[in-house]
């Protein structure tokens, strides 16, 4: 596929065990209100998602994650990371096998008001970088808020909004 | 009373930084921690101040922990009529 499209399909939410980023809704102020739904992620505690994805269409290229997040604040910053975890086909025992995510990061800026969704992206490159996944295989994508971080300086929650995963 | 434990004003920190949700707060995390840190050392530093300020009949009759749920009942009054009645319960 060319860069830019779409090629990692988002199956299912997954929460981990522990350190889950607790489900949320934003009220909208339409006739009747929209009810936004999201995901919000601690500003003291380091907290996760889990996305289930199937890559297809990939073409081998790098991953560039689009992340879109309503911030707490209207200044400071957030250290989002995220990290791949291959599942290929009858090699990965999930239940035994600990698996060590490595992750990439991008420090956003939160937006200017309050309710506005900010678009901020993590890339990677093929390879080592998203475990070597690979297309038409199943994957997880964990999502998380590195809030005990120093460059982590916004107080008060990060709301993820949606998460797109195209090839770069 | 000594000034709260590391432990306890991270507490209040966090805590803060959870009901100041969708709120404009512009200051950072670790600005928000130090004036927790400053504002408990305050307390402590005044807390004598504080007991001296009293008419006579609360400095000798009310306990230290009535006389610090005195002032935190006047002082959630300053943040809202709603926040004092969530901490003291019925208020008219």
């Amino acid at each position: 596929m060319a860069s830019g499209d779409v090629v990692g399909l988002i199956q299912e939410i997954m929460y981990p065990g522990t350190l889950m980023a607790t489900p949320d809704v934003i009220l909208g102020t339409s006739t009747p209100a929209e009810s936004i739904s999201v995901h919000d992620f601690d500003a003291a505690t380091d907290e996760y998602l889990d996305l289930k994805v199937e890559l297809s269409g990939y073409d081998g290229g790098g991953f560039t994650v689009k992340i879109r997040w309503i911030s707490a604040q209207t200044s400071n910053d957030v250290i989002w990371q995220a990290a791949f975890r291959a599942i290929p086909d009858d090699a990965e025992d999930l239940d035994t096998t600990a698996h060590t995510y490595v992750y990439n990061t991008v420090t956003a800026t939160s937006a200017s008001a309050v309710g506005e969704v900010d678009y901020t992206t993590i890339t990677f490159t093929d390879g080592a970088d998203s475990d070597s996944v690979a297309d038409g295989g199943l994957c997880f994508l964990r999502i998380g808020r590195d809030a005990n971080a120093g460059g982590d300086d916004m107080t008060g929650d990060a709301s993820l909004v949606s998460v797109v995963i195209t090839e770069t | 009373m000594a000034v709260l434990p590391d432990a306890d004003r991270t507490r209040i920190w966090r805590g803060l930084m959870r009901i100041g949700e969708r709120y404009a707060d512009p200051i950072d995390k670790a600005a928000l921690r130090a004036a927790v840190d400053a504002t408990d050392d305050w307390i402590d530093a005044n807390a004598a101040s504080f007991n001296a300020a009293l008419p006579a009949a609360a400095q000798s009759g009310l306990t230290g922990a009535q006389k610090t749920l005195m002032f935190c009942g006047v002082a959630a009054f300053r943040v809202s009529p709603a926040f004092a009645q969530r901490l003291l319960g019925g208020m008219d």
